[in-house]
């Protein structure tokens, strides 16, 4: 591993030179974006715009509230009450205030009268959220052929969501699946071919975990068909001990190891595991879902494994773009930590993009038509829409409604002194021509 | 599978029984003397986990020493609350239909879910590390808290035995579990010991989210995922029984961590299978005949 330690720096580094490059793009492209920050009070007429209507925009929000990951749907209600404070105190949507109202995805069967109960009965024009992708695939019907609304997933990330059809009112921020692990091939392929041997998988016991090892195992067999591919593990949600599993994979002589563990189970896995010595022979070790906050809060300053190359990707990190260049990020991650106290995860920027996703599709589609557009006004112009979010711009593919933007790798490190958690550091990213499939395309069956 | 292996993962298997022995004896002590299935029993397990992270992580810092002191107040915080839970909540419905304690225990979990997420937040909650270090197995290692954790659950087993077999205390109590009429007709105070067991009960909850949360990662609602197995356990062992609480850890444990190894896709189902052959043969559990024949 040592020998072409050099190179791969090298190879990092000029990653690096690249993000930069493509940050100060942005940066700079950005840097006209209306600054947001709460307290800051704007005077907007809230007349004069003729055909907005008087009574606020009703937007609904669903996701666990309760419950083990009730954290999610905290941490995307705070983000989701911070876009709106913002708009809000600003003005508004053309002058027209926002009011929210929500509901818990935990209440599991439920899930579906709670959205039509939110549209129907509560008002909402409207509806973001949706932690689980099973919940987002029960949706698709009712969303498309009974409440007829925009529906803006930011969290559930199976592909057969916006992959598999072209919906007409769902639409999806936040990346999915399928690029992180098809990124995830291509950097072993380019930092460790001939380093690394045999390939084993640990994952959460439902789709989302077959579905990013199908992924992640069929893209590198196809890149390094040497390989070899171990009979992949899948321990069920909220384990807690997994001992056995960690002597498994450590008898097995893996040395690269992929995960697509999250939350709380990522955490719990990766201190056992370091607890277990695993690294002493696993020396590649991918997680797609490691970039989270929360997790690496979870995992602490104290468990950052020396002697294996530890990486993490996700579907936001806080540090990038990086805040020097890119403020809009700086100014999210400095208001949801007055707000919450913590570093946001994931699932706070993509339910924040969401919000100013339906602001700039209402306002572009308000320019076209002159009053306040109805909504196949708003689809239409969320089609293409490309929304600053903290993650970078975010495009909205008009063929499958799927968000576009970077997607990161980045290499565990101490986080310490400046970081109660560690952090990703030697980021790689790709830009989504890269790594995102073709459109309504996918290599998981529909 | 090499020897070295093996050791380990029967290692792994003893100590996933530990943790499930922890949390299910409290469970099934609670609903063998008072026959209340207390669904809350989980809840009180993560509140034993978030006062343990806050006494040895946030007030004290992690040692050995601050551990100790951490279980002492998981054990008396949650036992106490135990108390407040039977005198004030509980009470007032034991001479209601059963199906009111079951809602009221069900209740509970959600409140006490909210009232973890308002004093420590909704975010992830863990030790900067496990305590300790490890014992290597050829290639393999056994952190010495996986060996603690077997330790104090054989403690906690051996303790039981000498309250419920020597204390006049644990008599009585057995007593009121055999015929409540009777006791009571005898003289003996069966409130109090209603109060007695019960904090008995969720102490030891207290203690296994204490012993527990070192190794894992407490959230709000973890108690949740936790007390599912353990009803298994007690299904297995008998309601009511500490031995059986026990021995259905011991069987959940190994079963759970050899069919993993060698049969994955039934690591979770086998254990309901279990459970559904027993309780198709032995309605009340391996060990939880005797009780019901005494009463």
């Amino acid at each position: 591993m040592t020998e072409v330690s050099e190179s791969r720096r090298d190879w990092v580094k000029l990653a690096g030179a690249g993000v930069a490059g493509l940050a100060v793009g942005y940066g700079l492209g950005f840097l006209t974006a209306p600054e947001r920050v709460v307290e800051k009070e704007v005077e907007v007429p809230t007349e004069g715009l003729p055909g907005i209507p008087d009574e606020p925009l009703k937007i609904g929000y669903i996701y666990f509230m309760t419950g083990t990951l009730g954290t999610y749907g905290t941490n995307a209600a705070a983000a989701i009450e911070l876009a709106v404070e913002e708009i809000n105190n600003n003005g508004g949507i053309l002058g027209r205030k926002i009011e929210l109202t929500s509901k818990d995805e935990a209440d599991r069967e439920r899930v579906l009268d709670n959205i039509s109960k939110m549209v129907q009965d509560e008002g909402a024009e409207i509806v973001v959220g949706l932690d689980s992708s099973g919940d987002a695939l029960k949706v698709i019907p009712l969303v498309e052929e009974e409440l007829q609304i925009p529906f803006i997933v930011t969290h559930a990330a199976t592909p057969k969501l916006t992959e598999c059809a072209k919906r007409k009112y769902i639409f999806r921020i936040s990346m999915y699946e399928e690029p992180i692990d098809i990124m995830a091939a291509q950097l072993v392929k380019e930092l460790y071919e001939g380093e690394v041997s045999v390939v084993a998988n640990i994952g959460p016991d439902y789709a989302y975990g077959y579905d990013s090892w199908a992924i992640f195992s069929g893209k590198l067999k196809e890149l390094m068909p040497d390989l070899e591919f171990l009979e992949p593990i899948y321990t069920p949600l909220f384990t807690t001990d997994y001992g056995t599993y960690i002597d498994q994979i450590k008898g097995s002589g893996a040395d690269l190891l992929f995960s697509s563990l999250w939350g709380g189970d990522a955490a719990t896995f990766f201190k056992q595991a370091v607890a277990k010595g695993l690294f002493d022979s696993v020396k590649v070790y991918m997680n797609a879902m490691l970039g989270a906050t929360d997790t690496l809060e979870a995992i602490g300053n104290d468990n950052v494994p020396t002697g294996v190359d530890v990486w993490g990707s996700g579907r936001y990190w806080f540090l990038y773009p990086p805040h020097d260049v890119y403020p809009l990020n700086k100014a999210f991650v400095e208001n949801f930590r007055r707000k919450t106290g913590s570093y946001p995860p994931y699932v706070a920027a993509t339910s924040y993009t969401a919000i100013y996703a339906v602001k700039k599709a209402i306002e572009t589609a308000y320019v076209m038509k002159g009053s306040w557009p109805e909504v196949d006004d708003i689809v239409s112009a969320l089609e293409g829409l490309t929304v600053p979010g903290p993650m970078g711009p975010v495009y909205i593919r008009p063929e499958d409604h799927q968000g576009l933007y970077d997607v990161f790798w980045g290499r565990l490190k101490k986080g310490s002194p400046t970081y109660p958690m560690p952090i990703l550091d030697d980021l790689v990213i790709y830009p989504p021509g890269k790594v995102f499939p073709e459109p309504l395309t996918t290599m998981v069956s529909c | 599978m090499d020897i070295n292996l093996f050791i380990v993962q029967f290692f792994n298997a003893l100590f996933f029984a530990s943790i499930l022995f922890l949390i299910s004896s409290g469970l099934s002590l609670i609903y063998g003397i008072m026959k209340i299935l207390n669904l809350a029993h989980g809840a009180l397990y993560m509140l034993g986990a978030y006062v343990t992270f806050t006494v040895a992580i946030l007030w004290l810092g992690m040692s050995w020493y601050s551990m100790l002191l951490a279980y002492l107040a998981s054990i008396l915080v949650v036992a106490g609350l135990g108390i407040f839970i039977e005198r004030v909540l509980l009470k007032p419905l034991y001479n209601k239909p059963q199906d009111l304690q079951l809602l009221l225990t069900f209740a509970l979990i959600f409140i006490l879910d909210d009232i973890v997420k308002m004093i420590w937040g909704a975010q992830y909650r863990a030790f900067p590390k496990i305590p300790g270090w490890s014992i290597p197995v050829g290639d393999y290692q056994i952190p010495i808290y996986f060996i603690l954790t077997v330790f104090i659950a054989i403690g906690v087993g051996l303790f039981l035995h000498w309250f419920f077999t020597r204390t006049t205390y644990g008599k009585m109590v057995r007593a009121i579990s055999y015929s409540l009429e009777t006791s009571s007709i005898l003289g003996i105070n069966t409130d109090r010991l209603f109060a007695l067991s019960f904090a008995l009960g969720a102490g030891l909850a207290g203690l296994a989210g204490g012993v527990a949360v070192p190794l894992y990662t407490a959230s709000p609602g973890m108690g949740g995922d936790a007390i599912v197995l353990s009803f298994a356990v007690i299904v297995i062992g008998g309601m009511g029984s500490i031995l059986g609480a026990f021995v259905g850890s011991l069987i959940v444990g190994f079963s759970r961590v050899f069919m993993a190894i060698l049969f994955p896709v039934f690591e979770i189902a086998l254990i309901y299978v279990i459970m559904a052959v027993i309780l198709m043969f032995r309605p009340t559990g391996l060990f939880g005949m005797e009780m019901r024949e005494r009463r």
